[in-house]
């Protein structure tokens, strides 16, 4: 991972940490370790995260611009059927509250403006102890320049 | 915004409900849960939302939603479980797929949306099963929602 994606996690992770309406209930949120086996649910996990090579931004300026994607993948858990998807800290829930976490939103300036929402995704991911719910935001932006 | 999603859901599962048609087969209706096991059948489930979020105005954001509607019937009789299997009253996945997309297509869920609800795409599929026939559909929908930042 090279330094400006590791810029863009930290400041991923420190948009989520700081919301307040994840820390009530969030139990992990980590960068790039998206293997829900070994969570505590709920979690977070900041990954995937690219850079377009030599993809330059024309008109005022020239210079800098690179578009960077990433993706914030999270998930639920429950033993109550349907729980873990509508409930109060199901999956549905918990896309709002990361997506307000993170948008709109340049991370701190390390985007030359607010990030584009590429997506938000749920889906089941059965589960021998209960019923789990994946969910997924991605995001992409225009790196500030310098 | 907060628990939109879940209102949106919410509002979707109360129209399947409150469907005269489905009401007058369908013996399980829920919200996320798939565990197919564990259902009396038929069944309908709301699940699988994804949606997209463009900014519109400075104050204005745009969000198109796609939510899937996943339903499976069972039978002992062959066939019986994917059209019917021409046996009077009884309803297969096509009817209860066709069933879903009437109760829902057109669908403003009381004025929360702002473009009403059209369909995506349908599909069936023959679900293995120890005591008889069973067979699942799905009904993708799209839909808009136009919301304050």
């Amino acid at each position: 991972m090279s330094l400006i994606e590791k810029t863009v996690v930290d400041s991923v992770l420190e948009a989520l940490s700081g919301s307040e309406a994840l820390s009530a209930y969030v139990k992990s949120v980590t960068a790039g370790d998206a293997a829900a086996a070994r969570k505590q649910f709920p979690f977070i996990a900041v990954g995937n995260v690219s850079t377009s090579a030599g993809v330059e931004r024309l008109g005022e300026g020239g210079g800098g611009g690179k578009v960077c994607s990433f993706e914030i993948v999270f998930g639920a858990k429950s033993l109550a059927p349907g729980e873990a998807f509508d409930g109060e800290r199901g999956i549905l829930q918990l896309c709002e509250d990361v997506l307000s976490a993170v948008w709109p939103s340049d991370f701190g300036g390390v985007f030359d403006g607010p990030v584009l929402v590429r997506g938000v995704e749920t889906g089941y991911g059965a589960d021998s102890g209960g019923s789990v719910w994946r969910g997924v935001v991605r995001m992409e932006g225009t790196l500030a320049a310098g | 915004m907060s628990g939109e999603n879940r209102e949106l859901v919410s509002r979707i599962y109360d129209a399947l409900r409150n469907d005269k048609m489905l009401a007058s087969y369908v013996k399980r209706f829920s919200k996320g849960d798939t565990g197919a096991a564990r259902k009396l059948f038929p069944f309908v489930s709301v699940g699988n939302v994804r949606y997209d979020v463009e900014p519109v105005t400075t104050a204005h954001d745009l969000y198109k939603y796609t939510v899937e509607v996943f339903g499976g019937v069972r039978s002992l009789v062959p066939g019986a479980a994917f059209d019917g299997g021409g046996v009077p009253g009884i309803r297969g996945i096509l009817h209860l797929c066709d069933d879903l997309a009437i109760a829902l297509r057109g669908a403003t869920l009381g004025g929360f949306l702002s473009r009403p609800m059209e369909i995506l795409n349908m599909g069936y599929e023959p679900g293995p099963d120890k005591s008889g026939f069973t067979a699942y559909g799905a009904v993708v929908f799209v839909m808009e929602i136009m919301r304050l930042r």
